[in-house]
């Protein structure tokens, strides 16, 4: 009982996740400098190889696990892993998707960097409007912050909250732990 | 000065004892499951995987990012699981033991869960349901039988820091309660009218004290590390032979070569403990390349090899990893959740 219950408890926390989904590789991607346009036009630059390299990496990677995905579930004989492989297939499929919209498409700071870089308008005003430009996206990235400390706390008081009424010693301690999961990711946040 | 000082720790702890009845090493190591199904004692010198926290505490503040990671592990034999959950609780029947002990081979079973956080100087891990189970007979015209079926739920501390130029020094706090049974018997014995008390349940509380050092020169274009620790020392409550406190000196080191595409790391690592008992068995090597969403990892000793690939996709991971020795060989997977 205690193991069905723990595993749905992993799924659920795995179906949580999904509300918050980012890529890991690209979760920092963060101007953290002045507001200075050549400095800025140097991270954009940059960023833009970075992206071609990280396109292409999920591109190979992806192609390598949708081919070895496909082989290993015929070749495997056990169930655990010929599910591993089904997944490992699919997810390849899906990355290589991802690696071709790295490779063309970039990241968010592309087009704005594009707007302003042929606009004809002087340094000085460049200057200014991506100082506005940072300011809010700052802003939108503390707001995200709060939301997600404030949703894992909620979840959290629900599971203790939850604890406390159970009678079952079992789903009791499953509870815990999905509080105490939770309360550890909410204080992350705030960090 | 570091490495002289370790190397006389070693000598002063480590001594030549046979175990028999002892869990594996393989099994009593508290190391994030993936990493150590995967890498072996090698996870404790290298740190280009990252699921849960790491092998060696010192390289939290050298990762220095923040992570959550909730990975669930499992182990081919699941029917095992089951059986040894049902010898640890009381609630196996004679037909339960009959099945146990007419697998006449060495058989083991892993099934885990576990949720960690690790932060720039610390790290904490929560395994609130490890199963274990162990068996492996000797001399099959009078069969004897090492045996052991274990529930755990362990507790993870590890702090961190920057000690100076290059160097990292770090302190994990593991706390395992282990309820288990297990003996070493002959095989007559299970099934005679007193086989109760070999299967009464015992319970054990251990504190691990385990340091860890990590020298880095992260300013080179291999990026080569050095690493130490010393693991497995600590207090119990109880002494038991399926649990005993053996210390483990491990030193190792790692390199990063430079390739086109990817990350690859080439790690060696020197794992000393009173069960050792050739030089040849205390190395290890491995090897970690990865690309885009996939990473693979190969380690190898003169006792056992194992090989395996780990799958991240935005926020999910799924990781299998193939692992044989001579008398035995299983398959391990891997789903994991990072935010």
């Amino acid at each position: 009982m205690i193991r069905i219950l723990l595993l749905l408890l992993f799924i659920s926390t795995l179906a949580g996740s999904f509300a918050f989904a980012k890529d890991k590789d690209r979760e920092d991607l963060e101007y953290k400098g002045l507001p200075n346009w050549s400095e800025f036009r140097g991270f954009v630059l940059e960023q833009q190889r970075e992206d071609e390299r990280l396109g292409l990496s999920y591109m190979i990677s992806g192609g390598l696990a949708a081919v070895g995905g496909v082989v290993g579930y015929n070749l495997a004989e056990d169930p655990f892993s010929r599910s591993v492989y089904a997944i490992t297939s699919t997810v390849g499929i899906a990355a290589i998707g991802l690696g071709a919209s790295y490779y063309w498409t970039g990241n968010e700071y592309d087009s704005f960097y594009y707007a302003l870089e042929h606009a004809n308008i002087s340094i000085q005003e460049k200057n200014a409007i991506l100082k506005r430009y940072l300011e809010k996206e700052r802003q939108w990235r503390e707001n995200r912050r709060w939301i997600r400390v404030a949703t894992h706390a909620l979840i959290a008081v629900a599971n203790f909250y939850s604890a406390a009424q159970e009678e079952n010693s079992d789903v009791k301690s499953v509870f815990y732990f999905l509080g105490a999961a939770n309360t550890v990711m909410a204080i992350s946040y705030t960090f | 000065m570091l490495l002289r000082s370790f190397v006389s720790l070693l000598v002063l702890i480590l001594c030549s004892t046979s175990f028999a009845g002892a869990l594996p090493s393989f099994l009593r190591d508290g190391s994030t499951r993936f990493l150590y199904r995967s890498f072996g004692s090698a996870c404790y010198s290298m740190d280009s995987v990252e699921r849960g926290l790491p092998c060696n505490p010192a390289f939290v503040a050298k990762i220095g990012e923040q992570r959550f990671d909730g990975d669930l592990f499992l182990g081919t034999n699941m029917d095992y699981i089951r059986d040894a959950d049902a010898m640890v609780n009381g609630t196996a029947d004679q037909a339960t033991v009959a099945k146990i002990f007419s697998r006449r081979d060495v058989s083991q079973a892993e099934a885990s869960l576990e949720a960690s956080y690790l932060a720039h100087t610390w790290g904490v891990s929560l395994e609130p349901y490890r199963m274990v189970f162990y068996t492996r007979f000797e001399n099959p015209s009078l069969p004897a039988i090492d045996f052991v079926a274990a529930e755990e739920q362990s507790a993870k501390l590890q702090l961190s820091s920057y000690v100076s130029k290059n160097f990292y020094a770090g302190l994990q706090l593991r706390y395992t309660h282990v309820r288990f049974v297990g003996d070493y018997f002959m095989a007559s014995e299970a099934f005679a009218g007193d086989s109760q008390k070999l299967f009464a349940p015992k319970i054990q509380e251990l504190l691990y004290v385990e340091p860890g050092f990590v020298y880095a020169w992260e300013d080179l274009v291999w990026q080569p590390q050095v690493s130490a620790m010393l693991s497995g020392w600590g207090m119990s409550s109880v002494k038991s032979d399926q649990y005993p406190m053996m210390p483990q000196g491990l030193l190792g080191t790692s390199i990063k070569p430079v390739v086109p595409l990817g990350l690859l790391e080439v790690g060696v690592q020197l794992d000393v403990s009173r069960e050792t008992e050739y030089w040849r068995d205390a190395f290890r090597a491995a090897i970690s390349y990865k690309l885009g969403i996939l990473q693979f990892v190969v380690s190898a000793s003169d006792y056992d090899h194992s090989a395996g690939f780990l799958l991240a996709y935005k926020n999910l991971t799924s990781g299998l990893s193939y692992w044989s020795e001579p008398e035995n060989k299983g398959v391990y997977i891997s789903f994991g959740v990072t935010l």
